[in-house]
């Protein structure tokens, strides 16, 4: 009986990491690259708004630790909330395509708005090794300078991975990679470049003047 | 519960444990995303043969319903129904959309694209380092959507880079216009204009994929 307390605990030891909430860091360097968006002339960024429009019983998290039953036992999240997070991706995206993010909506040429759709981690286990996945989506609004919507799109980054194994270091990584492919995708938006294009001859048109 | 059933249920909860001991050894062998690699001279074509045409409206209904309602079976009865009215609703289009030519507007746009940034463009597949083949899967007019009636018009294209006999790039694409609307909103003519404006901008996207790889 002794033994098998023994091993029940030393299985609980060693199952810890399964259950409770794991918060993990992400986009804590930056993951933007600079692509066609920089082929747009340089514009003053404002992101005002960030809204989490996840299903209301996931807020909680990012992703679910689970058993070799497929049990849900703890939580994976986040160590900022999800919106900062994407506020962070948004910022170092057009930063790295060399637009000025403001904090001042008055004085930007475009405000961007996004509603964060899905922000998932999850894993699938196969006989010798696990493929994590990492999928974030974005409803991304860009008003210009009227307040006159010049751009909406739905972005999606996606990530996975197939490793022998991993915790914490491997999730950061694989939803990091999504964040980087969405990133990706909203640097290569043709329709998003023309808008910023479009968002100064807009302004110029309004005030009479030549665009730049 | 007795001791097996407890022994197997301790050894569940250690599959965190065993992630952690085991290396995290990377199987990097995702090609959905292209590589930062050196690209001397592309050769790439437009495959069309295997294109489909159809209008995807009334079965993007049938999960949430028959399934649910009628069980599989039913599904599948209703998946059949659906298919059908779909068919229906392409017919009206299908005339205009045969004569729709991919190849000449993608081919056109992505050779221009890759030009002004200076790429080197070869003239066929054995004189490339690098060889791009598009195949064009399903495209037409799709709901927006899930619970959105609206249609949109849409391509999804297949795409696969070869440097030598290596796969380097293998990945599906799909985008949509711009414009949205219910069904009669769509004539032949309106369906043409955007799927030509959307295989342009497909055409200018693959580009910018290999240039900003």
């Amino acid at each position: 009986m002794l033994k098998i307390i023994a091993a029940a605990l030393a299985g609980l030891s060693l199952t810890a990491c399964a259950m409770g909430t794991t918060n993990i860091s992400l986009a804590k360097a930056p993951i933007a690259r600079p692509a066609l968006l920089a082929e747009a002339p340089s514009r003053m960024v404002a992101i005002t708004q960030i809204t989490d429009s996840r299903d209301e019983t996931m807020r909680d998290r990012i992703g679910d630790k689970r058993n070799g039953y497929g049990m849900v036992m703890g939580k994976i999240g986040t160590t900022e909330p999800v919106p900062d997070v994407v506020k962070k991706v948004l910022t170092d995206t057009f930063t790295a395509n060399k637009h000025k993010v403001v904090t001042d909506a008055a004085g930007a040429n475009v405000k961007v708005d996004a509603e964060i759709t899905k922000f998932w981690f999850d894993y699938k286990v196969g006989l010798v090794t696990v493929e994590f996945f990492a999928d974030a989506q974005v409803r991304m609004s860009v008003k210009d300078a009227n307040n006159a919507e010049i751009f909406k799109h739905d972005f999606k980054g996606y990530a996975s991975e197939k490793t022998a194994g991993g915790l914490s270091d491997v999730w950061t990584r694989v939803m990091d990679a999504a964040l980087a492919d969405l990133s990706r995708e909203i640097s290569l938006s043709t329709d998003l470049k023309a808008a910023l294009e479009k968002a100064n001859q807009n302004l110029a048109a309004a005030a009479g003047q030549p665009a730049s | 519960m007795g001791l097996r059933t407890f022994v197997l249920r301790i050894v569940a909860l250690s599959a965190c444990a065993i992630f952690a001991a085991l290396p995290a050894a990377a199987q990097k062998n995702d090609k959905s995303k292209l590589g930062n690699f050196p690209i001397a001279s592309l050769f790439f074509e437009t495959d069309t043969r295997g294109a489909q045409f159809g209008v995807v409206d009334s079965r993007m209904e049938e999960t949430a319903t028959a399934t649910v309602f009628f069980g599989i079976i039913g599904g599948a009865i209703n998946s059949g129904i659906n298919a059908d009215e779909d068919a229906k609703k392409a017919a009206p289009f299908v005339e205009a959309a045969s004569k729709i030519q991919f190849a000449p507007i993608m081919d056109e746009r992505i050779s221009a694209t890759l030009a002004a940034k200076s790429y080197v463009l070869a003239e066929g597949e054995k004189a490339a380092s690098h060889a791009l083949k598009i195949e064009i899967k399903e495209w037409g007019l799709t709901r927006t959507a899930f619970d959105d009636p609206r249609l949109t018009p849409f391509i999804r294209l297949h795409a696969v880079m070869k440097g030598g006999k290596k796969v380097v790039w293998d990945t599906y694409l799909k985008d949509s216009a711009g414009r949205s609307g219910l069904l009669p909103e769509f004539t032949s003519e309106i369906l043409v204009q955007e799927i030509e404006a959307l295989a342009a901008k497909m055409g200018e996207r693959i580009a910018y994929e290999i240039i900003y790889r």
